[in-house]
């Protein structure tokens, strides 16, 4: 191979996604590739559209010098089948690059067993349960592993999203969707929602953790087991992690659900009539069946949200502690 | 305006459209398809306005990475209001409601469209539907964005807001289905005796090809959301997983009409330039045949490629293979277009008027546009790109850039013919600079933000995108001040513009035989076909007397 | 509307009163007005093709459930129904044949047993439906068949437990059938209005365009029924 020529193409396949993020993933180097590709292609078609109507329009335009069309003929079927089977061969190498790199990006890496993620979207959320039983509201995974994450969704369609990794994947609910890669670089990513899913939308983010080594991940998955938490501390984890500040607010400022501030011993009036106390039984049925006792001026819209006991009783000294004037 | 050569002709042919007949009643229950088309456009032009106040909101509500300007809940309304009003009630109509109602069948010589009571009935059902439409705002709005995916768009929470659009979509694809078998109708059994198929303005060929597709993919449209209506009211288990329904199908039918009715869009778009570019090089259309089949075969490919909006929603990947090459496919007829209008050029005469430079800026928008559709079509780099705004840029390209400057170009190539007036050609020129400019200093920064992984529909975003977002919003203040400047060229032109001769600009098909404005029953004598691309008949007289057949009245 | 009439009115046969100002003669009115039906015909079968996409898509998805759930529908009302369609096509196509002719009192007969017949499907389909939401079955989550309905299916199918979302069966079937009985309601009205028309001695040989135009019409919806009926019925 001459060397000149590769790094020719290099720069030329470079030029196109320069402005794409960085690659973090084994599938990101193809689809740059392909993304080169079509940059070229389309740059050169643009560019021949563009040229060829600026010139024509200079050398063409009415004046007084040129007092009206010249003799050409009206039709060329030699034209058109060049302009036909160019693009069409085009259009059969583009439709090869970009499958052949799409084929693969939707296959199990090869390479040791995949690390297997169950990823739930909720509104507005992400829960990434890894598969050595830690779950998370952040999806850490390892450098050169495979992972295969398993995407449901509990209430709308949701997408996940990784610029970095170049993946996308819908979370539908009532069936599973499957996304697989290799992070190919150490560092944190941002997840983003794509699939439009109401009021915080844009806020459903979330991080990806690509640890640099088996230790470093290890680390992460022991990380508050074996320490006894106190029931504050496990409710404010749950509070947290399972996305209930996307719509409950802890200072009292307005949101989709009530503030939490303050809330404990309140007696709010219901949608459809009726009061209730805020107390131990209300807050349960309120997170396991979230319709059955909606406070009036809010809509029902929350989700069922998966809390074992513990954390109920967490979310229960949370609220507690959470006073009006704290 | 003594002295204007319509005039004596007027008197020769019976009173102007305009004129014929009094009131408003004459006009609301008209059966004249030019006054239908008129109604049409006045429709259409005001739901472009709103549809951009929406827009405007949206981009002003961007300047900042944290919003502010209005909640996430308003934003994500006016984004859903901004698209639906936009696409169901500017961008699929205007060309062929507004333009084609006025146009179809003074270019095959006929009195009118086939059926004028259905065709009134269309008008009536479109108003309906842009009632309903404005409804949904009054019982406050809906946020489902205007592709009305369940299981959100569906949800138990949702109120009247929601069976409002439903109805309201239906109603104006009702409308749709019924110009579509007007036109088709029209174009099959009233031409003009000696006018063959291949004498057809490629107008008329871009129409018949949207026909094709406004028949028989917009019912599906209409049976989906008439299921979505039952669904949201007797929880059907059809859509919505929570009673065992499919959100995925409803996926399915919607873009099996919906990407569809991105040709119901362009190919009237793509008529409008192949008229203007011929009229305006004043030379024959180059590859007739090819740009009219050209058009057909957009069509039927159009109705095989919806499944490429769907890569990500975990559809089995050979679909997705199979999806993409077809939609692949597309950009061959596209590209034969777009090289014979360039050939078009060549060696011709061209005269710079208002129409002739928006459908320049037409070859540049529509370029970018659909080569920007190959990153979409094309499976490794939709994947990323998908839901970004480099999506958002891209149909923006082409439903935005390509449609609306082709509908801009289209009404000042037949204002004169419309209203019996010329606009101000400064006017016109200035809109069309501000418009081409505006719109790219718009877009090209979403093309940079799609790229770097910036979702659309997204309320607040990430900083680094502030930059783009901030070019865009400016961009947008340049596009709606190009809109206002072509709203000013068409207001003056109605209060004082100079009287329009029969042919302004000198084109050979038939609507630019009969008076400007037409009479109420198009033409004095029944014509007969011309070839539409052959100008050596006509000559410019001085002034402002525009063309006229050579060797006088009877020569053609 | 004044405006399209007239005009011709003084020529011709006494069918050019309904020659439209802007058709050439009364064989381009009937040309150009057949070619619209059959392409508002072609709509209407992609609108209900919508309908047999999710009967097709729900059937591979819950085989069993399907199998199960048309034990519930009698065919013998079906078929009845369906003979009662198909006459009825038969006796529409023959009053285009009578307008034709200018058989005058044929063409009403046969436009009045068109009606009759359509009728009488819609009361079938009445007792069919009405014996159904009796019995429980309703669509969606709620559909609940009663013990008494239950009963009466074979014993081959008693065994087997009641699928817990037998809603979805019903729901496609409430649907199919009944966006088809609203389009037999539509077309009643439209053979009401042609035995109005055809009382006032409106068509001939010359003009029968809305007779051809609704018999057409009126062989979709029994096309359709043709296929509803084994679909839900049989299989």
């Amino acid at each position: 191979m001459i060397p000149i020529p590769d790094r020719l193409v290099g720069a030329l396949l470079g030029a196109g996604p320069g402005y794409m993020p960085e690659r973090a993933s084994s599938v990101a180097e193809g689809v740059d590739q392909v993304f080169g590709l079509l940059f070229w292609v389309s740059a050169f078609f643009l560019a021949v559209i563009v040229g060829l109507t600026i010139v024509f329009v200079i050398r063409y335009r009415a004046r007084p010098s040129r007092p009206g069309p010249e003799a050409s003929p009206d039709h060329s079927t030699r034209l058109e089948v060049i302009w036909t089977a160019i693009p069409l061969l085009l259009v059969f190498v583009i439709f090869a690059a970009s499958t052949r790199v799409y084929l693969a990006m939707t296959e199990t890496p090869p390479g040791a067993a995949p690390q297997r993620v169950q990823v739930t979207g909720k509104k507005w959320s992400w829960w990434f349960d890894h598969d050595a039983g830690k779950g998370s509201k952040e999806l850490h995974v390892l450098l050169g592993r495979p992972v295969e994450l398993v995407l449901a969704s509990t209430d709308v369609i949701h997408s996940l999203y990784v610029p970095e990794f170049r993946l996308k994947q819908d979370a539908v609910p009532g069936r599973f969707t499957r996304m697989v890669f290799t992070p190919t670089r150490a560092g944190t990513y941002p997840v983003l929602c794509t699939e439009y899913c109401g009021t915080n939308h844009s806020t459903m983010t979330s991080i990806v953790v690509v640890h640099p080594d088996q230790a470093s991940l290890d680390a992460w998955m022991q990380e508050g087991k074996g320490k006894e938490e106190t029931l504050l501390q496990v409710g404010i984890r749950a509070f947290d992690e399972k996305g209930c500040s996307a719509c409950h607010s802890v200072d009292g400022s307005p949101g989709v659900g009530p503030t939490f501030k303050g809330i404990w011993g309140k007696t709010h009036d219901l949608v459809g009539g009726g009061k209730a106390v805020v107390d131990e039984n209300y807050v349960r049925e309120s997170i396991v069946k979230p319709g059955a006792k909606v406070v009036a001026g809010f809509e029902d819209m929350m989700p069922p949200t998966p809390l074992d006991d513990r954390e109920i009783q967490g979310i229960v000294e949370y609220l507690k502690s959470l006073k009006e004037g704290t | 305006m003594t002295g204007a050569p319509g005039t004596s002709a007027q008197a020769a042919v019976g009173e102007s459209y305009l004129t014929h007949g009094r009131g408003i009643g004459s006009w609301l229950f008209s059966l004249d398809h030019k006054r239908i088309g008129i109604m049409y456009l006045a429709l259409i032009a005001f739901s472009l306005f709103l549809g951009g106040v929406f827009a405007m909101v949206v981009r002003f509500h961007l300047w900042n990475p944290s919003g502010g300007l209005v909640s996430n809940d308003a934003y994500n309304k006016m984004f859903t209001l901004h698209g639906a009003v936009m696409i169901f009630l500017f961008v699929i109509p205007g060309i062929p409601s507004a333009m084609g109602n006025f146009v179809v069948p003074l270019m095959v010589g006929a009195k009118d469209v086939a059926f004028p009571r259905v065709n009134l009935l269309s008008f009536w059902l479109f108003v309906a539907g842009a009632v309903l439409f404005v409804a949904t705002l009054v019982v406050g709005g809906i946020d489902t964005g205007w592709t009305l995916y369940p299981p959100y768009s569906l949800e138990s929470s949702r109120g009247l807001g929601i069976l409002l659009a439903l109805t309201g979509v239906f109603l104006a694809g009702f409308s749709s289905i019924l110009t579509g078998v007007n036109f088709i109708a029209t174009i099959h059994r009233m031409r003009a005796p000696g006018q063959g198929w291949f004498d057809l303005p490629l107008f008329l060929w871009a129409l018949y090809a949207t026909g094709i597709i406004q028949i028989f993919a917009t019912p599906v449209l209409g049976i989906t959301v008439a299921l979505g209506f039952l669904e949201r009211v007797f929880h059907l288990g059809i859509f919505m997983p929570e009673y065992g329904g499919d959100p995925v199908l409803f996926q399915h039918f919607f873009w099996f009409y919906s990407h569809p009715a991105v040709y119901i869009m362009i190919l009237p778009a793509m008529g409008i330039v192949s008229e203007v570019v011929a009229v305006f090089s004043r030379k024959p259309i180059f590859g007739y045949r090819f740009i009219a089949m050209s058009s057909i075969a957009i069509a039927v490919i159009g109705f095989l490629v919806w499944g490429h909006h769907m890569f990500v929603s975990g559809q089995s990947r050979w679909a997705n293979v199979i999806f993409s090459f077809l939609t692949l496919l597309v950009a061959i007829p596209s590209a034969i277009k777009t090289f014979n209008w360039l050939a078009t050029l060549y060696k011709g005469h061209i005269v710079l008027k208002t129409p002739m430079l928006y459908v320049l800026s037409f070859f540049a928008i529509f370029g970018v546009g659909g080569l920007t559709g190959l990153f979409l079509g094309a499976l490794a780099t939709d994947i990323p790109l998908h839901d970004t705004y480099f999506v958002v840029a891209h149909f923006h390209f082409v439903m935005v850039g390509a449609v609306m400057i082709a509908f801009l170009s289209g009404l000042f190539y037949w204002w004169p013919k419309m209203t019996g007036r010329m606009y101000d050609e400064r006017l016109g020129v200035a809109s069309a600079v501000l418009v081409f400019l505006g719109f790219n200093v718009t877009f090209i920064p979403q093309f940079l933000a799609g790229t770097q992984g910036m979702p659309r529909r997204y309320a607040t975003y990430a900083e680094q995108f502030v930059g783009m977002n901030r070019v865009s919003t400016v961009g947008a203040v340049l596009l709606a001040a190009g809109l206002l400047v072509a709203l000013w060229a068409f207001v003056a032109s109605l209060r004082s513009g100079a009287r329009a001769p029969a042919n302004p600009w000198g084109g050979a098909t038939l609507e630019w035989a009969t008076t400007s404005p037409p009479p109420h029953d198009n033409f004095a004598v029944a014509p007969r076909g011309t070839r539409p691309y052959d100008y050596r008949g006509l000559r410019q007289e001085p002034g402002q007397a525009g063309w006229v057949p050579v060797g006088g009245e009877g020569a053609r | 509307m004044s405006d399209h009439a007239g005009g011709h009115a003084a020529t011709g046969t006494p069918e050019q009163r309904f020659l439209a100002h802007h058709f050439r003669d009364m064989d381009a009115q009937l040309q150009t007005s057949k070619l619209g039906i059959w392409l508002f015909l072609g709509s209407e079968v992609l609108f209900f093709s919508g309908l047999f996409v999710a009967y097709g898509v729900y059937r591979a998805n819950h085989y069993a459930l399907f199998h199960y759930a048309h034990h519930f529908l009698d065919w013998r009302m079906g078929a009845l129904n369906t003979v009662v369609l198909v006459s009825s096509s038969l006796s529409a196509a023959w009053s285009v044949r009578c307008a034709q002719l200018g058989d005058r009192r044929g063409l009403r007969l046969t436009l009045l047993l068109t009606l009759l017949l359509a009728g009488t499907f819609l009361v079938v389909k009445y007792f069919e439906y009405s014996h159904k939401l009796h019995a429980g079955i309703t669509w969606g989550a709620g559909c609940r068949p009663s013990p008494e309905i239950l009963a009466t299916l074979p014993a081959s199918v008693q065994a087997l437990p009641v699928p817990r979302d037998l809603g979805t069966f019903f729901s496609i079937y409430y649907l199919m059938t009944g966006l088809h009985g609203i389009h037999v309601l539509v077309g009643m009205g439209l053979y009401l209005w042609l035995i109005g028309r055809a009382t006032r001695g409106d068509f001939g040989p010359g003009y029968y365009v809305p007779v051809d135009a609704v018999a057409l019409y009126w062989h979709l919806v029994d096309m359709i029924w043709i296929f509803l009926f084994p679909l839900l019925y049989l299989i």
